[in-house]
C-alpha cells in the first residue's frame, strides 16, 4: 500500500514568511521611493528605475540559478535539481515580463518611444523567449522533455552574461552598468530598498514552488502506485 | 509666350512659400524663448504608476496561481489518503 505524506520541513515554514515580508516591503515601496529625488534629466518618469533594476537584477539571477539548477541535473539527474530549474524558470518570465513592461513605459517618455531595436533590449527580449520556451517544451515536451529542458535553460544562463554587459560593450541608448554604483545615497536606499523587497519574494516563491512540484511528483507517483 | 513664363514664375513662388515653413525650419539657427511651456503629451506620473501597478499585478497574479496550486494538491494528497486508508481497513 502507498503511503502520501505532506512532511513539513523547515523551507516549507520559511517560504511563506519570505512571501509576506516582499508583499509587506513591495506595498511600502511607493512611500520609500517618494523620498527619493527626481532625476534631473528625466523627471519623474525615472522612478520606474527603483522597479525596473531589482525586477531585471532577479531575471539575470534567475537564469543563472536556472543554468547551474540544469547543469547539475543533466550531470546526476537529480530531481530536486530540476525542479529548481523549473521554479527558476518561470521566475525569469515572472519578473522578465516585469522588465519588458516597465522598461517601454520608461523609454515612453525619456526616450519618446516605447521600443528601440538595440542591443540590451533585443537580448533581454531574447533571453525572456528562450525562458518562456523553456516552459513550453516542459508543459508540452512529453517524456523525455526535462532533458531537452535542461539544455534550452543552459543556453538562456549563456545568453545573461550578454544581456547584462550589452551597455558596456555596444554604445546603446539604455544606461549603463556604471549608474548604479554612482547613485547618491538618496538614490540607492530606495534601490536597496526594493531589492530587498524583490528578493524576499524570489527566495520565497522558488522555495514554495519547488515544494508545489516535489508534491506534485509524489502525488502522481501515488496515484499509480494505488492503481496497481 | 510672356503668359507662359508668368505662369511658371507665379509656380515657381508658389512652391517656394509652400516649402517656406521647411526651409524656415531647417535653417533655425537659434532658440526662441516661451514665457509658459506648453502642456507635456507624456504624463511621466502616470506612466510610473502603470509600471508600479503591473509589477503589483504580475506578482500578486503568480503568488496566487503557485497558491491555489499548492492548495489543490494539498487536497487531492488528502484525498489520496482517505482513499488509502480506508482501502487499508478494507483489506482488515
Amino acid at each position: 500500500m502507498p503511503s502520501v505524506s505532506s512532511s513539513s520541513s523547515a523551507p516549507d515554514r520559511v517560504a511563506p514568511a519570505f512571501i509576506a515580508l516582499g508583499l509587506v516591503l513591495l506595498a511600502g515601496a511607493p512611500f520609500v521611493v517618494a523620498d527619493a529625488p527626481v532625476e534631473a534629466t528625466m523627471g519623474i518618469v525615472s522612478k520606474i528605475f527603483y522597479f525596473h533594476v531589482p525586477a531585471a537584477m532577479l531575471t539575470l539571477t534567475s537564469s543563472i540559478v536556472c543554468g547551474v539548477a540544469s547543469l547539475v541535473f543533466l550531470a546526476t539527474r537529480r530531481q530536486g535539481a530540476d525542479r529548481v530549474a523549473l521554479a527558476a524558470a518561470e521566475l525569469v518570465v515572472v519578473y522578465g515580463l516585469i522588465v519588458l513592461v516597465t522598461g517601454p513605459l520608461w523609454a515612453r517618455k525619456a526616450w519618446g518611444v516605447w521600443w528601440v531595436w538595440e542591443a540590451r533590449l533585443v537580448m533581454t527580449l531574447v533571453m525572456w523567449m528562450i525562458f518562456v520556451s523553456y516552459l513550453l517544451l516542459r508543459r508540452f515536451g512529453g517524456p523525455g522533455a526535462e532533458v531537452l529542458a535542461a539544455a534550452v535553460g543552459l543556453f538562456g544562463m549563456a545568453v545573461s552574461p550578454f544581456v547584462y554587459y550589452s551597455v558596456n560593450l555596444w554604445r546603446t541608448m539604455h544606461p549603463t552598468t556604471n549608474v548604479i554604483p554612482s547613485l547618491p545615497a538618496s538614490m540607492a536606499r530606495p534601490l536597496w530598498y526594493c531589492v530587498a523587497a524583490f528578493v524576499a519574494l524570489y527566495v520565497g516563491l522558488l522555495m514554495t514552488r519547488v515544494r508545489v512540484e516535489k508534491d506534485q511528483t509524489a502525488l502522481e507517483a501515488a496515484f499509480l502506485a494505488l492503481e496497481d | 509666350m510672356k503668359q507662359g513664363l508668368r505662369i511658371w514664375v507665379a509656380a515657381l513662388f508658389a512652391a517656394a512659400g509652400g516649402a517656406s515653413p521647411l526651409l524656415a525650419f531647417q535653417g533655425t539657427d537659434g532658440f526662441v524663448p516661451m514665457s509658459q511651456a506648453p502642456q507635456e503629451t507624456v504624463p511621466g506620473g502616470t506612466l510610473v504608476m502603470a509600471a508600479y501597478a503591473f509589477a503589483w499585478v504580475a506578482v500578486a497574479a503568480y503568488v496566487f496561481i503557485v497558491w491555489r496550486r499548492a492548495g489543490r494538491i494539498e487536497r487531492e494528497l488528502a484525498d489520496l489518503q482517505a482513499k488509502i486508508a480506508a482501502r487499508g481497513a478494507q483489506a482488515r
